[in-house]
């Protein structure tokens, strides 16, 4: 069983190049976190290189709000040490076999100061977010009580003045969680988990991956409600609590 | 799968339509409509072919009915039932046509040619045609063109026109609306200008710095001379929602309220729709907004709607829409609904950066504007009611002689017109062309009947020039009686020439009803609106084509039709509106005095209008409601709207007066419920009085019937009703009729009572859908006069039993049900 998990850090973050975008369509929109909003080639192959300056590290890739299999299309994440004149290293490779979200978490980081996405195929497929580099590894496991798949529809359930039932109509079902993470360190608390709250948690949206190994769908889109708490427990320890607030998809 | 079914009527296109070369234009007496409401026709479709020539039967669908983008492609069956036979006519070839909104042919969808198909045998004939799939607009129509050829010696063909035909147009909307766990989704859809240009590239000569560029919008322009307006839409879903993969739709609504249009038939026209769209704030890259984001030394700063506000000012007026729908896998935009609204106004950012979009109906663009338009000209020289009057001192046959006071100033009468009010060659009128200061002789054409000493005069002017005439309409050019008004007198004039306007008639002046007047220099002048014998639907066309709303968006059909079943020429409109008016105000008081409603329809987007009164037959199967389909129901009686007698005031003296005081009309009629005010039913008196600028004595008869109907239909209580009922059963619009059943409107018996309901408003909150309505006495049954070859009424469908038939002496029908009311 995996820890639970944070995807937020993205080495895509910079100044993207696109080989080519279709009308109407901007390429930075991939990297906002937003699954509203897209990017689409003008044609394949396709990519979108980035240079982080120096050598940045990745353990995962996350590809969220997307058609690569209805489009038929594969989605490489290379590495490259020259902006790709010579060195131009495949990290991974993934063709979809349906248009969920995933992520794909590595068996270690691999670090590189050029990124690329590469998609190909034949139909250009259009990506909502795509994220690339290290994951925040909770170092404890979720507080029993925890609800992976419960959902709350927004519902109008209608019927009839004799009783009966006659339509039932949701606008969208919630997903919403107060997430417990029992005896977490005083030190990771300080040096992990209070700078990447200031660095993008506590105004962003970000992924929360509950356990890769057994359920790698269960991944959600979702933001925190409100702050975090973490409660001193005896000893170096503190439990850290959060709710959170997303769509269930 | 959407099914058609061949009508008697030809209201869609008529003969226009048709594709690949085959049309009804020149030989066709076989153009009928064909459409989604399951009402057959009757009547057969008799056509003659000589021999060696061919005609042709079509079947047009309304603009609006298929409403979907996405037309799939499949096999048309379609149907012909020959009920009068020939046997030298043979059917050859049918076509399936696409034609727009204005009939004019779009695509052919699939054809069938060589068909050679006997017609020796009365009965249905089937065809399958593969169609072609369509990418069509919401307004597209389809038409079915039937082409038949005639042998030696040529003969008739019967053909009714009650089958149905078969399309594989997936109804996506009515599928998903009516599966019982359904997800619905609201998208807001704002049409803002946006520059079709691109920075610093001709025609923009902009040349700032990269970095510095515009944002394409009006208020950022640095070359607004060059500014080239286009649309840009900017789109916004619940938050929430499922979107369209690939479409950029922001999830920022937190919430729609809607206050619906509701008609009323006191007032003629709705209370005007409103919407208020709130929508959250977002700290967002401006990527997706700012054309030059690239080339900005930094990213732009502040959230999404501050910067959306400030980039686009001039919003109000603008058109936005609100899609409601049910979404499904793969999405199917068909399954959304429209409805067209303009926007009011945006309030906000609120402190957490919120705003909230108000949306009215354009129904507020006549609340906005005046009618007639305000016109700015002045007169340049004081304008008398006559320049001169008096006794003439002589004639001669081309000359008169006037009074010794009149000017003694050579030309000074040259171009006015001399008018003979008395004595000899009474009502005579000259144009003076010569006048002589010194001897008071003015020259005319010659007299048919030369003036002489007995000879009374008034000598008037047939002009008038102003500071600018370029606002005011020329009769050349628009081809109508033009009129002005100067204080409280009404002008025809017939000639517009730079800032000159003439007539030819001293007789054109004081029009109306009004008395000529002096008018003293810098007087404005006021172009009229004057509609002149004019149909209802008409007047009501003009007017709203006054306030900048184009015919696209006016039910222009729906009106036609109107105007046949319930109106016609008694109730042709002539009036003068002399001074500009809200144009709401006129709309309002033309609909009521002519017992209609005008409204703005956001679904249809179009003004609809509908006349008061039973559905017609054929209009559509009356849907039904009772405690089995319905969520909620509230009944509330209306005992404050009753009334027992009504006067209406009509005929205006001078249409310069005030309009609201009864004292102003030359004729009134009233009609008095006496039994309604008998101690035995309400034993009271209550009185409504009507003014009305647009009716006058031609409409006497319609005066009359109206009264006579407004008094019938508020003597007794009225109740209104109000429903909640799930998407599934949603299938009609405003001004539509229901049956409404339920045990919170029972008779004396304490049964549940059927009563007809005149649909006033509908609210679509997505999950459930809110109607209001008004009772009404359309109940009844009552006759219409059916076309030939009817059934019997035992035999007769629920459709056809929506024309007359003849009870028994009883006044009940075979099956024991009432008998028919004739209107």
């Amino acid at each position: 069983m995996s820890q639970p998990t944070i995807i937020y850090q993205n080495v895509f973050d910079g100044t993207l190049t696109a080989s080519g975008t279709a009308t109407g369509f901007v390429v930075d929109n991939i990297k906002d976190f937003r699954p509203f909003t897209y990017w689409k080639a003008d044609a394949l192959t396709a990519t979108i290189t980035v240079d982080n300056g120096t050598a940045v590290s990745c353990d995962y890739l996350l590809v969220y709000g997307h058609d690569l299999n209805t489009q038929g299309a594969t989605i490489e994440l290379r590495g490259s040490t020259d902006n790709f004149s010579a060195s131009d290293v495949l990290v991974k490779t993934i063709t979809p076999t349906n248009d969920d979200n995933f992520a794909e978490f590595f068996t270690a980081s691999t670090a590189y100061r050029y990124w690329r996405i590469q998609i190909t195929g034949t139909t250009v497929p259009t990506l909502a977010i795509i994220s690339a580099g290290l994951k925040l590894t909770i170092p404890s496991y979720l507080d029993e009580g925890f609800d992976p798949i419960g959902r709350t529809p927004m519902v109008k359930n209608n019927r009839s003045r004799n009783g009966h039932p006659i339509g039932k109509v949701i606008q969208f079902q919630e997903y919403e969680q107060t997430l417990k993470f029992p005896l977490v360190t005083w030190t990771w608390v300080r040096d992990t988990w209070a700078p990447a709250w200031e660095a993008w948690l506590k105004d962003n949206p970000f992924v929360f991956v509950w356990e890769i190994d057994t359920y790698s769908s269960e991944l959600r889109l979702i933001t925190i409600d409100g702050g975090f708490k973490t409660p001193h427990k005896a000893g170096q320890w503190a439990d850290l609590q959060l709710k959170i607030e997303g769509v269930y998809e | 799968m959407i099914t058609l079914t061949q009508k008697n009527s030809n209201n869609n296109c008529g003969v226009t339509v048709g594709c690949s070369g085959r049309s009804l234009t020149t030989l066709a007496t076989g153009a009928n409509d064909c459409d989604t409401d399951s009402i057959a026709g009757s009547s057969n479709t008799v056509i003659g072919i000589l021999s060696g020539e061919t005609n042709v039967v079509g079947y047009t669908i309304s603009s609006g009915a298929i409403n979907y983008t996405s037309w799939e492609s499949g096999t048309y069956t379609v149907r012909l039932n020959i009920v009068n036979t020939s046997t030298v006519i043979t059917l050859e070839e049918i076509y399936i046509c696409r034609a727009d909104k204005d009939c004019i042919s779009q695509a052919t969808v699939g054809s069938t040619t060589g068909l050679a198909e006997d017609l020796s045998t009365t009965g249905t004939r089937t065809f399958n045609i593969t169609g072609s799939s369509q990418t069509a607009e919401l307004t597209d129509r389809l038409a079915f063109i039937f082409v038949f050829s005639a042998g030696a010696p040529g003969g008739a063909l019967g053909i009714k026109p009650d089958q149905d035909i078969d399309t594989p147009i997936i109804d996506s909307r009515r599928i998903a609306r009516e599966t019982y766990g359904k997800t619905t989704a609201q998208i807001l859809e704002l049409d803002l200008d946006f520059c079709g240009n691109t920075y610093s590239i001709s025609p923009c000569t902009a040349s700032g710095a990269s970095g510095t560029e515009c944002y394409n919008c009006f208020e950022t322009c640095q070359d607004k001379p060059n500014f080239t307006r286009t649309t840009k839409t900017y789109r916004f879903g619940n938050r929430g929602s499922i979107m369209p993969q690939g479409e950029i739709i922001r999830p920022y609504i937190s919430s729609i309220k809607t206050a619906p249009l509701k008609i009323d038939p006191d007032k003629g026209t709705a209370a005007r729709s409103k919407a208020i769209v709130k929508l959250v704030d977002d700290n967002t890259l401006d990527v997706n907004e700012d054309p030059y984001y690239s080339t900005r030394p930094t990213p732009a700063s502040g959230a999404y709607w501050g910067r959306f506000i400030a980039r686009n000012p001039n919003y109000a007026g603008r058109w936005a829409r609100i899609r409601k729908g049910y979404p499904v896998d793969p999405w199917d935009w068909d399954t959304f609904q429209d409805e067209l609204y303009i926007i009011e106004s945006i309030k906000g950012p609120a402190t957490d950066g919120s705003v909230s979009i108000i949306l009215k109906d354009p129904l507020k663009f006549a609340d906005r504007r005046q009618i007639p338009t305000p016109t700015s000209g002045k007169l340049t020289h004081d304008f008398n009611t006559t320049e001169d009057t008096g006794t003439a001192q002589s004639g001669t046959s081309t000359t008169i002689k006037l009074r010794n006071e009149a000017s003694a100033v050579d030309d000074f009468y040259n171009g006015m017109n001399v008018y003979i009010t008395g004595g000899t060659g009474k009502d005579q009128e000259r144009t003076i062309t010569d006048y002589v200061g010194a001897t008071r002789v003015a020259t005319v054409a010659t007299w048919d009947v030369t003036v002489d000493s007995t000879s009374t005069y008034d000598v008037e002017r047939i002009s008038i020039t102003l500071d600018d005439a370029s606002e005011y309409s020329d009769p050349a050019t628009t081809g109508n009686q033009e009129y002005i008004s100067i204080g409280k007198e009404v002008i025809e004039y017939e000639s517009l020439s730079g800032n000159v306007i003439s007539w030819t008639t001293v007789l054109k002046r004081g029009q109306f009803g009004t008395s000529r007047e002096s008018h003293k220099e810098d007087y404005n002048v006021q172009q009229c609106f004057v509609p002149i014998n004019q149909p209802v639907t008409t007047v009501l066309t003009d007017l709203i084509n006054a306030v900048d709303v184009a015919d696209d968006y006016i039910d222009l059909t729906g009106m036609s039709i109107e105007e046949t079943n319930w109106l016609g020429p008694q109730y042709y409109i002539t009036t003068c509106i002399p001074k500009p008016v809200k144009a709401s105000e006129l709309i309002e008081e033309l609909c009521l005095h002519t017992n209609s409603v005008l409204w703005w329809s956001p679904i249809s987007q179009k003004f609809k209008y509908k006349v008061i009164g039973p559905s017609a037959p054929g209009d559509r199967i009356i849907p039904s409601f009772t405690d089995d389909n319905m969520v909620k129901v509230t009944v509330n009686r209306r005992d404050e709207k009753r009334f027992t007698r009504s006067f209406m005031y009509y005929d205006m003296d001078s249409v310069t007066e005030d309009h609201k005081k009864p004292f102003n009309f030359l004729r009134a009629i009233a009609y008095i419920d006496t039994d309604a005010e008998s101690v035995n039913e309400y034993n009271e008196v209550r009185q409504d009085t009507n003014n009305s600028r647009f009716l006058t004595d031609v409409n006497d008869v319609a005066v009359n019937s109206w009264l006579n109907r407004r008094i019938a239909y508020r003597r007794d209580t009225q109740s209104e009703v109000k429903i909640t009922i799930d998407p599934y059963s949603f299938n009609f619009d405003v001004a539509d009729l229901f049956d409404f059943n339920s045990n919170t409107l029972v008779d004396e018996a304490g049964e549940n009572k059927t009563v007809r309901v005149l649909v006033t408003s509908i609210n679509d909150m997505g999950g459930q859908i809110e109607i209001e309505g008004l009772t009404t006495i359309f109940g009844n049954r009552y006759g219409f006069i059916a076309a030939n070859g009817y059934p019997d009424h035992g035999l007769a469908t629920e459709i056809q039993k929506q024309y007359a038939f003849i009870s028994n002496a009883s006044g009940l029908m075979g099956d024991g049900t009432d008998g028919y009311l004739i209107i």
